[in-house]
């Protein structure tokens, strides 16, 4: 009974349905917070910064960081320029992805240095202190997995790019840089 | 099976095939939707509990930090969040697990066991206690950088309620399909009645005019084929109608002209009966009245078997080659005596170079002379009568034209009729005009009127000039 163009429709709408489309977005992952008066009159530097960020990033608040900033900088590679880091989260089709992006300033245009796999719900603490106290700065990121703790990563920046220097498991609150 | 009926059937055939499969795709759909949703989130977040424990804690015991470790893996879920040793017994529960109460195998659960492998692990049941649907997910909590396993953690959640909307929807969408199927079913209903309507009102009709009721008009209730059909069969049952009373004017009429010969002759024959012996001059006046009346019954009567045979195609032409001015000629004289008497002018006009035609000669004269009688009596004293010949276009044209009275425009399209008298008290059978016609069809040709009241009329003959043939009608 079934015409033969009906069933290729079938077909067709089913495969393109389970296949290639996906399932739509569940609408808890369509909560985002509205873009804030603050953000619109962030400074040139950070709408660059994000504007370099992929699409649909969401750019997160470290826990610990001043009045909310959500851009933190430092001299990594002692050149006396400095470098900044956002951490973010990316909405892919397998879910929601931590990461952390590295940027640096040559020639007076920001480019994206290297990006970072980050971990757990959301991110402690992201900045540029001098743990080795070597005079350069080191990347620190601190993700968090509530009660549970912290996870701390201490990257160098030398001449072979980003290096993972120390993994550490922290259970206060406050970060231990040392 | 009724129209209706068969109608409102395969509308709702279509409609019930196309809602089954829109009906069966959707709730798969939803179904598909909720169900990979739900293992989707648990998914990610024991794929993120696991990975993190992996990269900052995994140094630690797993059973010293068990509780801490729960804290952390169940922010953010509303999941049951159990944590497994290696051996698959259980550490922590978050639905609260102490471990005096005795020590709890997971090792029964699939997706246990696939943890333990180093996979991570998914499984759909009823849990084997209270037979609730779940739906768990565990992952293997590794070493750093290393392929050890630790342990598991295992995300559960009981799949009543995300079941219980699927089945929600499910009703709903059934309920809208039975929805569509019942307004389908009352418009197709509705369709089918605006269709049979028109026919049960045909039906109906056509009932009567074959019980014989003429009178009966079908009510035209759409612009559509039945509504045209409505309109021919109204249009039939008037004709016929009309038919009918041309006939029964036909017999009045021709009882009337055959009673009145009758009559004249009836009357003759009781005054000779009676004085007749005596008197030889009446006897004369009466027997030639006779005669003359006798001979118009018998011209009459003649006509109407003439017709009866030309309406049954029972007449066949003597086709002989006719020349058209010996022919016309011999009319004029024939008919002049007669032009005199009245006052009028007849006059013939024939070209000369008019081939001989193949032509009945006896039936073409009674055409014509039909024709000219008809001339006769519309023409008054002082008017013209001409009948010409020539060729036009291939064809032998004869043209008889008169200064007559004229016909009406209304009644020209009737003329050619049979029975049909312009003035139902005139003399005559009203077969006159009806008889040429069907003689000139027969000789293929075409007989063409044309009039103006006050002015005249125009009668054309139209005759081919190459007639071989025998013919009839067909």
């Amino acid at each position: 009974m079934l015409s033969k163009l009906g069933r290729t429709g079938m077909i067709l709408m089913l495969s393109g349905l389970l296949g290639g489309c996906g399932i739509p977005a569940m609408p808890a992952d369509m909560i985002r917070p509205p873009v804030s008066a603050s953000r619109l009159q962030q400074d040139n530097t950070s709408r660059e910064l994000i504007q370099l960020l992929p699409k649909q990033a969401q750019v997160i608040v470290p826990m610990q960081s001043n009045l909310g900033q959500t851009i933190s900088y430092g001299d990594m590679d002692g050149d006396g320029v400095d470098e900044a880091v956002v951490v973010y989260e990316e909405n892919l089709p397998s879910g929601r992805a931590l990461k952390a992006a590295l940027f640096r300033q040559q020639n007076d245009r920001w480019q994206i240095l290297s990006e970072i796999k980050g971990f757990g719900y959301g991110v402690e603490y992201a900045g540029f202190p001098d743990t080795n106290r070597d005079g350069r700065s080191e990347l620190a990121l601190s993700w968090s997995l509530g009660e549970a703790g912290n996870g701390l990563d201490i990257y160098e920046l030398d001449d072979n790019g980003l290096r993972l220097v120390k993994k550490k498991q922290e259970f206060r609150g406050k970060v231990e840089l040392d | 099976m009724s129209i209706q009926k068969r109608l409102v059937g395969s509308y709702v055939v279509v409609i019930f095939l196309t809602v089954l499969i829109l009906e069966i795709f959707l709730i798969a759909s939803v179904r598909f939707y909720y169900l990979h949703n739900v293992e989707r989130i648990l998914i990610n977040q024991a794929e993120l509990s696991a990975s993190f424990f992996q990269q900052y804690f995994a140094e630690e015991d797993l059973e010293s930090q068990s509780e801490r470790l729960l804290k952390g893996f169940v922010y953010n879920s509303d999941a049951q969040v159990q944590i497994i040793t290696a051996s698959g017994q259980l550490l922590q529960d978050s639905n609260g697990y102490e471990r005096s109460m005795g020590s709890i195998s997971m090792v029964e659960y699939p997706d246990v066991q696939v943890a333990m492998t180093g996979t991570p692990g998914v499984w759909r049941g009823k849990d084997p206690l209270t037979h609730e649907p779940v739906l768990a997910v565990s992952y293997p909590l590794k070493k750093y950088e290393a392929d050890v396993t630790l342990g598991e953690v295992r995300f559960a959640t009981s799949l009543t309620t995300t079941l219980h909307t699927v089945k929600q929807i499910t009703l709903i969408l059934i309920l809208v399909g039975l929805l569509v199927l019942a307004i389908v079913t009352l418009l197709g209903m509705l369709l089918s009645w605006t269709i049979t309507r028109s026919i049960k009102d045909l039906k109906q009709a056509a009932d009567r005019m074959t019980e014989g009721d003429f009178d009966i008009r079908v009510r035209k209730r759409y612009q559509d084929e039945l509504g045209s059909l409505a309109d021919t069969l109204n249009m039939m049952a008037a004709r016929i109608l009309k038919t009918e009373q041309l006939k029964n004017d036909f017999i009045s009429s021709i009882s009337h002209e055959l009673r009145t010969p009758l009559t004249s002759i009836k009357g003759w024959v009781i005054t000779l009966k009676a004085n007749g012996k005596d008197n030889q001059l009446l006897m004369e006046e009466g027997l030639d009245i006779i005669e003359s009346e006798s001979e118009r019954l018998t011209h009459l009567v003649d006509e109407l078997l003439d017709f009866s045979k030309l309406d049954n195609g029972r007449i066949t032409l003597q086709l002989s080659p006719v020349h058209l001015q010996a022919l016309l000629q011999q009319m004029g004289k024939q008919l002049g005596p007669r032009a005199d008497r009245q006052g009028l002018a007849l006059e013939i006009q024939v070209d000369e170079q008019i081939p001989p035609i193949q032509a009945d000669v006896n039936r073409l004269k009674q055409v014509l002379i039909n024709l000219l009688d008809n001339s006769f009596k519309h023409t008054d004293p002082g008017g013209l009568i001409l009948v010409s010949a020539h060729m036009k276009q291939g064809q032998a044209l004869i043209r008889v034209k008169d200064t007559g009275s004229g016909i009406a425009e209304d009644k020209l399209a009737h003329v050619l009729h049979q029975f049909y008298k312009a003035d139902q008290h005139a003399a005559g059978s009203g077969l006159g005009l009806a008889i040429s016609d069907r003689i000139i069809r027969l000789h293929r040709g075409e007989l063409r009127i044309s009039s103006t009241v006050g002015e005249g009329t125009t009668v054309d003959i139209i005759l081919p000039v190459e007639n071989q043939r025998n013919l009839t009608i067909s």
